[in-house]
């Protein structure tokens, strides 16, 4: 382990354990590849979306996307549960990315994250970012090894090394949480699906590992899952049911894929965590017994305010992290002061052609 | 500063938070390539609408609750964020424009919006094309930049000087005052309050200018019948006491009498009303107003002791003000006075014995009967009396002189209905006068009119380096001096 991990994991420990927080340091590799890939764009032009936060689409989407075969279910699989309160700490990671224009070749983009920790009854965060950036097909590919991320294989596209990059942070923030916190509950946003490019499956093994050796449970919570069955999302199983429940579908669910590239490292649930609250879907660590799990959840929901079903914790992370669009003028206008990057408003080919006449979005401006 | 929009007269600016700027400061936007200048004022300061903003205030919000931390922000993004967030929106009324260097009505160009250079113009390019040969400090901008003015353009004009209680309306009156003396006018102060007897004293001394007589009425200001003649006699009569028409015919006969016999006095008067052969309800009436006359002690029979504006004035022929002290006198007195005091000086001002003088009215309402409003505003003024109207109920002067006042010096008012009177100033933007009025300091006031080259601006008032009575009295004195 360096030196400059070691720093790092030492101010999140600290971070997490002692009044008050005290931020950590983002590792001097991400902070090269920012300065690195934005460098080279000096005095480019950038063409600047007309309205940015309008692709501030879920990015966190499931690996599978898949309509799926279900039975029946019965009430007895309904795992009831009463919120019990507990001492262990919570807490939450979340991240997010925006593209703030094209250069040209590839584009600009930021990058935050947030780390949330409950304490006692008080919120405390760390905001890592913005981190500026550029992305494209000249990117500087030798940086990212270094960011964690693996060679490509076929074409790239924008789209794809930002979640790449997004996913690195987050591991990172992720894997940094779960070394200095221990018997905590750890939230992320998302799955423990892995085995795509994006989310290599060693990584999350290991994030996992790291987890169970520190007595830390760790649960994903994904908004959006995209496991249907005949086209209703999985959480519509619970849609009745007004109690806090759990309902595990994970067999159900594993025994209708193959093996291979995806892994379920998470054993699936479908979780209500609040009387009359959203219904999501919620991974545990599938080496996690379910007892375990159930008590995991009954004590997040009796530690932490679970308003609408969905953790405190965690809604802070992603409102922290996100992106709004005063951010958005910021950070351009930092581009352009510090690296000389000039704005121009990007034209819109179908308003152009069409005038009000179009149908996309950009006729609205 | 970057030029946002533009609708009619009215122009959007973006002002960002290291750009120090206030309602009233004007603002000179040049177009470098078309070689002119939009002379644009502000009238409200608001936060730009910048994009996302209630999220980021929101999300602020929470974090300032129950949500502590800390940012890892290496770029510095939240430098620029507050940058943002403290934008602010000027809205500007454009007031002008400039060619060539000089002053332009021609306002209807646009200025480039990327091009143009915007900044804060000095007040002295807009006053710069009054005369100076009578050129006076009247006070300074918000950074403490001169506004000079000049006092050709109080000659022949009508002012209004308005504002709430105490927020220094008497201040500006008594600088002008004192100003015109200086250059040498002759001023008349009709003074309620006692605010201006001192202006000849300087701070901490007990001399006092010879070019400041304070006048009170029955004491130092007193007339002979001779001098004031029936009709002035009679008007005050009719207006100050109201004596009904038959009653003045029978007075006018008994006056004339009174002249062929060369014995015009107060005593000869007196025993002349009640040994007139008239009606007894007449000789009462008549009776009645004079010992009313006669116990104001404003009439003399010695010629000595009455005063003389003619003799007054041509001694006085470098400046001199004369402050007719109506404290505490009752309102017919103050009526007698002010009729006496008018009438003498339209005389004097139809013979030409008087080239022009400088009228300042305080609280008018008080004293001044209602025809006299129409005349002052129009006879008068061509016989070259020129009238400064002070008050702090707008109500109580006509629509009318708004409109037609060519000076204007707005203080702070905060009631609608005062605000809305105020709007009708024909020379100025009712949104103008709404935005900047409901928000000045004291001593601090709206000058609209031609002694500001036409150009509205924000004063503060010179300070006065003469004693001064009136500004309001405080019982906590100390905890207001220590606020």
């Amino acid at each position: 382990m360096s030196h400059q991990s070691t720093t790092i994991q030492q101010s999140i420990s600290e971070f997490v354990r002692q009044e008050p927080a005290i931020a950590g340091e983002l590792p001097e590799r991400f902070l090269r590849f920012c300065h690195l890939s934005i460098e080279s764009k000096r005095g480019e032009f950038l063409y600047t979306e007309p309205n940015v936060t309008d692709q501030l689409l879920p990015t966190n989407c499931d690996a599978e996307s898949s309509s799926l075969e279900f039975g029946t279910v019965d009430d007895n699989e309904i795992i009831k549960f009463i919120p019990t309160p507990s001492s262990r700490p919570v807490a939450a990671i979340d991240t997010s990315t925006i593209r703030l224009g094209e250069l040209e070749d590839g584009s600009l983009c930021a990058l935050r994250g947030a780390v949330v920790v409950l304490d006692g009854k008080h919120y405390k965060y760390t905001r890592y970012g913005p981190l500026m950036f550029s992305l494209g097909n000249s990117l500087l590919t030798d940086q990212f090894p270094s960011l964690g991320i693996t060679s490509f294989n076929g074409v790239s596209n924008v789209e794809i090394l930002l979640r790449r990059v997004r996913n690195s942070l987050e591991r990172w923030l992720q894997l940094s949480v779960t070394r200095s916190l221990a018997n905590g509950l750890i939230l992320i946003d998302g799955s423990l699906t892995a085995g795509t490019p994006d989310n290599p499956s060693a990584e999350m093994e290991n994030l996992l590992g790291v987890a169970r050796r520190s007595e830390n449970l760790m649960i994903a919570i994904s908004k959006n899952t995209q496991l249907r069955i005949q086209d209703k999302s999985i959480t519509a199983l619970l849609e009745v049911n007004s109690e806090p429940c759990l309902l595990d579908v994970d067999k159900r669910i594993r025994r209708q894929f193959t093996e291979f590239p995806i892994q379920f490292l998470g054993r699936i649930f479908v979780g209500k965590l609040a009387r009359s609250g959203f219904p999501f879907r919620i991974d545990f660590d599938r080496r996690i017994s379910t007892e375990d799990c159930v008590a995991g959840i009954k004590q997040l929901t009796g530690t932490d305010i679970v308003d609408q079903g969905y953790p405190e914790t965690l809604r802070v992370a992603h409102i922290l992290s996100t992106f709004t669009a005063s951010d958005v003028l910021a950070i351009q206008s930092l581009a352009r002061a510090r690296f000389g990057i000039q704005l121009l408003p990007k034209i819109a080919l179908r308003r152009s052609l069409f005038g009000p006449f179009g149908t996309g979005w950009e006729t609205r401006y | 500063m970057k030029i946002l929009k533009k609708e009619g007269d009215s122009i959007q600016l973006l002002c960002f938070p290291d750009e120090d700027v206030e309602k009233g400061d004007y603002i000179l936007i040049t177009d470098g390539i078309k070689d002119r200048a939009l002379i644009s004022q502000i009238i409200d300061v608001q936060y730009a609408n910048i994009p996302g903003i209630l999220e980021d205030l929101l999300r602020d919000g929470i974090s300032e609750s129950s949500l502590t931390g800390e940012d890892v922000d290496p770029f510095r993004v939240s430098s620029q964020l507050e940058v943002l967030k403290d934008t602010r929106l000027l809205i500007a009324k454009i007031r002008g424009a400039m060619q060539n260097n000089r002053m332009s009505r021609d306002v209807s160009w646009l200025p480039s919006r990327i091009r143009a250079r915007v900044e804060v113009m000095s007040p002295n390019l807009l006053t710069r094309e009054l005369s100076n040969k009578h050129a006076f400090e009247l006070g300074s901008t918000r950074r403490s930049a001169v506004i000079a003015s000049d006092l050709s353009a109080l000659d022949g004009r009508l002012n209004i000087i308005t504002g709430r209680k105490g927020t220094g309306k008497s201040h500006l009156s008594r600088l002008l005052v004192t100003t015109l003396v200086k250059h040498g006018a002759p001023v008349v102060v009709l003074d309620v309050n006692g605010e201006y007897v001192n202006l000849g004293r300087a701070t901490g001394s007990r001399e006092s200018s010879t070019k400041i007589v304070p006048l009170i009425p029955g004491v130092n200001l007193r007339f002979s019948l001779n001098e004031i003649g029936l009709s002035t006699f009679l008007g005050i009569l009719v207006h100050a006491l109201s004596l009904p028409d038959n009653s003045s015919r029978v007075f006018a006969r008994i006056w004339r009498q009174l002249e062929l016999q060369n014995s015009l006095r107060m005593d000869t008067l007196g025993t002349a009303i009640a040994n007139f052969d008239c009606h007894e309800s007449i000789k009462d009436a008549l009776q009645a107003r004079f010992n009313t006359l006669d116990d104001s002690g404003i009439f003399t029979n010695d010629p000595k002791a009455a005063l003389s504006l003619d003799e007054v004035f041509r001694t006085h022929g470098s400046g001199v003000a004369l402050v007719i002290n109506m404290k505490n006198q009752p309102s017919t007195l103050r009526r007698i006075t002010v009729e006496l005091f008018i009438s003498k000086l339209t005389d004097l001002l139809s013979s030409h014995n008087l080239k022009g003088l400088f009228l300042f009215a305080e609280e008018a309402h008080l004293y001044l009967r209602e025809t006299y409003w129409d005349d002052i505003i129009t006879r008068m003024r061509h016989l070259g009396l020129f009238t400064t109207f002070i008050t702090n109920q707008p109500d109580t002067i006509e629509g009318g002189i708004y409109r037609q006042a060519d000076n204007i010096f707005l203080f702070n008012f905060s009631n609608e209905h005062d605000l809305e009177i105020v709007s009708k100033v024909a020379k100025l933007d009712g949104e103008t006068i709404r935005m900047i009025v409901r928000e000045l300091p004291p001593q601090r006031c709206l000058a609209v009119g031609d002694l500001v080259g036409n150009f509205p601006m924000v004063i503060n008032v010179r300070p006065l380096e003469v004693q001064t009575l009136g500004a309001t009295r405080y019982f906590f004195q100390d905890q207001i001096a220590a606020a």
